[in-house]
């Protein structure tokens, strides 16, 4: 092998390595294409995975939209006794407004499930006998305006005289923030 | 000068050694060489600026994903929000689903008595496990199986019916009547709010 030999060899290899750094960059390209198509199928996928969760929200909306209409419509009413002192001074209120006669009253807290909606209850108790129309009309206007109150228990029987009602009154009332016990708790 | 150049001349030996040219076909290599380098300069700066393109698109691809997500975590938080409303809002139609107004039952029992008959013991109450359901104990005086009969119609009338009825009749015309009334209407979700008898 001579000199020309050699330097042909040497500018060979030359055009062998500019092909090479080409191919090289080539490669790079492709490499950061690829990635490029991962990215934008990632996009893709978080579409798709968007839109079916936003579909999925959208069903679960219209399929439970009655039910949550009717938990806005009754909210205020459930929330109307904050806690158990206002639901006594309520029903007191509501007995002196009548001035129906009162032989006894009784009030003690109850506890629910405390994942439930309604967390807490107030228990009334009351013994009320006066005037029939007056012990019914009480009592109407006392689910009237307490809408969320239950009356688990109402037994009426003869009063003591003529035209008298005695009504032993079982009410529960539910409670769904009781401040002064978060207050006494902080 | 001219004797010193004659000298040198002289000196130089004579070449008959010289290499046999290259093949003519080797003459491309430089030519390729040329070549290639102009065509690698060109397709690597070609390359650098699709690199470049490419390298923005995937950013972009990427922080759209990103949003994608971000919008689906809070489309999971609305639907966790939805399916809590929805649970309360069972625990709610339940509690007043158990919570109807009961004077009207009570007025409409007492109302129903004849002039003759009288009521001697009414009792309403709910079970805790099923307060929509209402316990009946009826005990009134007089009347009898008639005047039971217009008293359940009567509260036939309000909507409820009478279940596990038991009954006792005793002389005199007395009535000891037990039964579990169950509200008919059963329509939980009415569009509008509805208290007491407007349903």
């Amino acid at each position: 092998m001579n000199n020309k030999h050699l330097a042909c060899l040497v500018v060979g290899l030359l055009v062998a390595a500019v092909l090479q750094w080409t191919n090289m960059s080539h490669q790079k390209l492709r490499d950061v294409q690829d990635l490029e198509a991962l990215s934008r199928s990632s996009y893709d996928n978080a579409v798709i995975a968007r839109v079916a969760e936003q579909r999925k929200m959208v069903i679960l909306k219209n399929k439970t939209k009655n039910k949550r209409d009717y938990l806005s419509e009754w909210t205020p009413h459930i929330n109307q006794i904050k806690n158990a002192q206002v639901g006594e001074a309520l029903i007191n209120m509501k007995i002196k407004e009548s001035k129906i006669i009162t032989l006894s009253q009784v009030f003690d807290t109850f506890d629910r499930e405390k994942k439930s909606a309604i967390t807490r209850g107030l228990n009334a108790q009351l013994v009320l006998e006066d005037d029939y129309v007056k012990v019914f009309n009480w009592l109407a206007n006392f689910e009237a305006s307490v809408p969320a109150a239950r009356v688990s228990s109402c037994k009426l029987t003869k009063g003591q005289s003529g035209n008298d009602l005695r009504m032993d009154l079982l009410l529960k009332l539910p409670i769904t923030k009781d401040e002064g016990e978060n207050k006494s708790k902080t | 000068m001219i004797g010193s150049e004659k000298i040198l001349h002289d000196l130089k030996s004579e070449r008959d050694g010289i290499t046999k040219p290259l093949p003519r076909i080797l003459t491309l290599v430089p030519i390729a060489l040329f070549l290639s380098v102009g065509a690698a300069v060109f397709l690597n700066i070609s390359f650098l600026i699709k690199k470049k393109e490419s390298e923005e698109l995937s950013a972009q691809w990427k922080l759209k994903a990103e949003s994608e997500y971000s919008e689906k975590a809070f489309t999971e938080k609305q639907i966790d929000l939805i399916k809590n409303q929805d649970r309360k809002a069972e625990e709610i139609i339940k509690w007043i689903n158990g919570s109807k107004q009961i004077q009207p039952l009570a007025l409409c029992i007492a109302r129903s008595m004849g002039q003759k008959s009288s009521i001697e013991e009414l009792l309403l109450y709910r079970d805790d496990k099923n307060p929509h359901q209402v316990r009946i104990e009826l005990k009134f005086i007089n009347g009898g199986q008639n005047q039971l009969d217009v008293t359940l119609s009567a509260i036939n009338s309000i909507g409820y019916r009478a279940y596990s009825a038991n009954q006792n009749l005793a002389q005199g015309g007395k009535v000891d009547y037990q039964a579990t009334l169950i509200w008919q209407d059963n329509h939980l979700l009415t569009k509008e709010l509805s208290f007491n008898n407007e349903q």
